[in-house]
């Protein structure tokens, strides 16, 4: 099974490009089973949202 | 155009005051330099005046002059990256930090690293001094990952594109903007989500 370690690694990746269909599987099944990495996951997502905020900001 | 609208924008001082001030913020943190920062927003600000004829509303008016610092941005990175940014990337003990430290052997998190529920972040956007935090905590990266990360989510540039201006390869890339997003969600964990009384 993937590592937490990788998994950050895929989160981060799955911004920059599609990641390949074993990629994508192994980092859901991983997230399905780990909910601190479902945490992490959660908490890139409110990260891109703010930057994207930020860039708003006045 | 009407000729008096077009002025305002220069007239209003407190305004133009204001825009500068975010200009300086974003050239700061994208060029790391001061004094090329001013320069950058002064250039850009007499573009703006020069061509404030096509204006009416502010609000166009703002994205038309980041657009133009934008571009004066690129062109100093173009000048100066290839050499500084390069450089960096070897010689730069921070930037060699590469987040293993907080997993263990297996590659599970570390229970001191792991990331902590983030409470009402909706509402943190909110919050003036969350953004003082989120800046702080920007203005910490390492110059190459705040080069790249401000390049790929502050500007929007894609990676393609960052990787020639920069002369990167994709994996370099890649490992960067993995760093600058682990920083940041630990530097946010840290500071602000932590600290429950926020949320």
């Amino acid at each position: 099974m993937l590592s937490c370690y990788k998994t950050t690694q895929y989160i981060s990746l799955a911004q920059e490009r599609q990641l390949v269909l074993k990629e994508r599987v192994s980092m859901r099944v991983h997230l399905l089973l780990c909910s601190i990495c479902r945490r992490f996951n959660k908490n890139s997502k409110m990260l891109s949202k703010a930057m994207h905020e930020f860039t708003k900001q006045p | 155009m009407n000729a008096q609208l077009d002025s305002s924008f220069f007239q209003d001082s407190a305004y133009i005051s204001d825009l500068r001030e975010q200009m300086l913020k974003f050239a700061t943190l994208q060029l790391r330099d001061k004094t090329q920062a001013e320069d950058a927003v002064q250039d850009a600000l007499i573009s703006a005046y020069k061509n404030s004829k096509a204006f009416t509303g502010k609000c166009a008016f703002k994205t038309w002059v980041f657009a133009i610092l934008k571009n004066k941005i690129i062109d100093l990175i173009r000048g100066k990256s290839r050499f500084v940014a390069i450089a960096d990337l070897q010689e730069n003990s921070e930037d060699q930090e590469d987040y293993s430290f907080m997993f263990d052997a297996g590659g599970h998190w570390q229970a001191e690293h792991s990331p902590s529920a983030w409470n009402n972040p909706e509402g943190s956007l909110k919050q003036q001094q969350f953004w003082m935090i989120f800046e702080t905590c920007l203005n910490k990266l390492p110059g190459p990952q705040a080069q790249t990360f401000m390049m790929r989510e502050f500007i929007g540039l894609e990676s393609a594109e960052i990787c020639k201006e920069l002369m990167l390869t994709t994996s370099n890339l890649h490992v960067l903007l993995y760093r600058a997003r682990m920083s940041l969600q630990k530097c946010l964990d840290n500071n602000w989500f932590k600290d429950s009384h926020h949320a």
